[in-house]
């Protein structure tokens, strides 16, 4: 059974980039706007790979990832941040929120599935 | 079939022209001093969100200003700048190189590159001028050093790395002036001589460097063989001595692995940090309920069968019914213009049906208390309806086309030598596109012509071109 991968980004062109991506490499892929979003699909959904960006409207990725985390249920979900932020103590407020892995865009579409595969092995 | 590639290239660009307009209006709310704090995470948005997606497609003149700017703009956010009218000024006119960057990807052309520079180099100036008072004595800040420990990092070249005449022997010298080095050659790979590719690359580095210096200064070693070696940067807390053979996680990554790649491509797998009680400093908004429990420990192996979709943790649940509540306010769908227009043509065939049938069933002499008339009233007033709405898909805020006007004020009050100040009253009436469309250009003109010559136009002098609509 494919796996199913939550992106999260505020911007069209970057989440149909990752559909686009994603889709073509066998994975079931559903999209939210921003962190408040994310959290609306994952009362009723339970992706396998959660790529969150970081700079969004209304809850940014390190909210949704304290949310994520919050929940028993999510705990163990791979969280992997996508962002062209390269700034350490971001990069750490991320880890310690709960990210699982730091991507810096522009994203490799192949390496990109790669981390996926492996984060969620 | 269209091409996916060119579709999202022309959804970037449609998103760009929203994050210009969104950027011109919050930085003239700051230039205006009624900017909120949300505003300028806006204004850092948009030009990062740009940078982002301009990245996709290689756009480098793009990104390299973006991140100029929005490099600016995070220190304002951060209150590291304090945004003043000059500050402001010089963050318009990068707003306007911005947009003529993005006109120039999507239509081709160029910007002037003395444009870029003089704008870049101001950036330069209010970054020294401007710091905010708290931040005036911080020296420029530079990678901290590592606490004590070691670097280990695992090198493959690729065939491509010795075809551009790079020589590994020479990364591993530099290596060395970073600190004291252990190498280790792995050879496993090396086939028997009968076997050998001569412009093959078989042999791998183990190096475990004792030294302080930042992962990015080890990272900056291998800038230019990046994209032609597998490359894992990993810190060790322990000295040399008790330097051990690399642990991975069961992910098969080890903690803190840095791996990079084609086109700039960085993933960092995260080792497990350590459970805290406490929870995060500045929580972002909407904050967790306090009942909420502490923070989550880290994360556990993957359970063997996955959660079944179904209710959440009620925090979660709650914020999810924030969200869902908010999103039934703004929740919108893009459509191809085309396809609106040719629902629009067919409703116009309805219309002109339902008058001949009405027409039809006149001369038939059908009474108008008859079953028929009846039905067919109802038919007129459902198909009027159905035209009303269809014609409201086309319509939208006038906004858009105020939105051009502060760029051309502020161009020509600068030209000018005049004090302007543009009012805009009604952005939120809607007109069918087609009127917007064909009114930006004569009101672009009018504008600029009341800018240059106010009194051949009526105008005294003191007066202000007033846009006003609704």
């Amino acid at each position: 059974m494919s796996m199913t991968i939550l992106t999260v980004d505020d911007s069209r062109a970057m989440r149909d980039m990752l559909r686009h991506s994603l889709v073509a490499a066998g994975f079931r892929v559903i999209q939210a706007e921003d962190g408040l979003h994310g959290l609306e699909i994952l009362a009723s959904e339970s992706p396998d790979v959660i790529v969150t960006d970081i700079n969004m409207p209304r809850m940014d990725g390190f909210g949704f990832i304290q949310a994520v985390r919050q929940d028993e249920a999510r705990r163990a979900t791979p969280v992997l941040v996508l962002t062209t932020e390269v700034d350490i103590e971001k990069k750490n407020r991320a880890r310690e929120a709960g990210a699982t892995g730091w991507i810096v865009k522009p994203f490799d579409p192949e390496k990109l599935v790669d981390a996926i595969r492996r984060v969620a092995a | 079939m269209e091409d996916p590639l060119a579709a999202i290239r022309d959804t970037f660009f449609q998103e760009c022209e929203e994050q210009l307009a969104e950027l011109e209006t919050g930085l003239i709310a700051m230039e205006n001093g009624t900017a909120e704090a949300e505003t300028v995470n806006a204004v850092f948005r948009a030009v990062h969100s740009m940078k982002g997606g301009a990245g996709i497609f290689a756009l480098d003149a793009l990104v390299r200003f973006a991140h100029v700017f929005e490099t600016a703009l995070d220190k304002v956010r951060s209150g590291l700048l304090v945004a003043s009218p000059p500050v402001v000024a010089v963050f318009l006119r990068a707003a306007d190189i911005l947009a003529d960057l993005v006109r120039a990807a999507r239509d081709g052309g160029s910007v002037d590159e003395a444009r870029i520079a003089a704008v870049t180099g101001e950036f330069n100036q209010i970054d020294q001028a401007g710091a905010a008072p708290e931040s005036a004595s911080t020296p420029p800040s530079s990678p901290a050093p590592e606490a004590a420990g070691h670097w280990e990092i695992l090198f493959t070249p690729h065939p491509a790395l010795y075809a551009k005449a790079n020589e590994a022997a020479l990364l591993l010298r530099e290596l060395k002036r970073l600190g004291e080095t252990q190498v280790t050659l792995d050879d496993s790979e090396l086939p028997e001589l009968q076997e050998l590719d001569p412009e093959g690359a078989y042999l791998s580095w183990r190096i475990l460097l004792n030294s302080d210096c930042s992962k990015e200064e080890i990272a900056d070693l291998f800038e230019f063989v990046e994209d032609d070696c597998r490359l894992s940067i990993t810190r060790h807390d322990a000295g040399l001595e008790g330097a051990t053979a690399p642990a991975t996680d069961e992910s098969g990554f080890a903690p803190g692995t840095v791996i990079t790649g084609d086109n700039g491509f960085c993933f960092e797998f995260f080792p497990p940090s350590e459970p805290q009680d406490e929870a995060p400093e500045e929580p972002t908004p909407p904050a967790v309920p306090e009942a909420a429990p502490p923070r989550a420990a880290p994360p556990p192996p993957k359970p063997a069968a996955p959660p079944e979709p179904g209710p959440a943790n009620p925090a979660v649940q709650a914020m999810a019914a924030k969200a869902e509540a908010a999103n039934a306010v703004g929740a919108t769908i893009r459509v191809d213009l085309d396809r609106v227009d040719r629902m629009i043509d067919l409703v116009g065939e309805l219309v002109i049906n339902e008058a001949m049938l009405s027409q039809r069933v006149l001369e038939a002499g059908i009474a108008r208390s008859s079953g028929v008339a009846m039905a067919l009233e109802e038919l007129e007033h459902l198909t009027r309806e159905i035209q009303d709405s269809v014609m409201a898909i086309r319509a939208q805020p006038v906004r858009s086309v105020f939105q051009r006007m502060p760029r051309l004020v502020r161009e020509v009050a600068a030209m000018t030598n005049k004090q302007v100040k543009l009012v805009t009253e009604g952005e939120a009436t809607e007109v069918d596109k087609t009127v917007i469309e064909r009114i930006a250009d004569p009101l672009t003109h009018m504008t600029s012509i009341m800018g240059w010559n106010p009194q051949r136009r009526g105008l005294p002098p003191a007066s202000r071109p007033r846009a006003r609509c609704g």
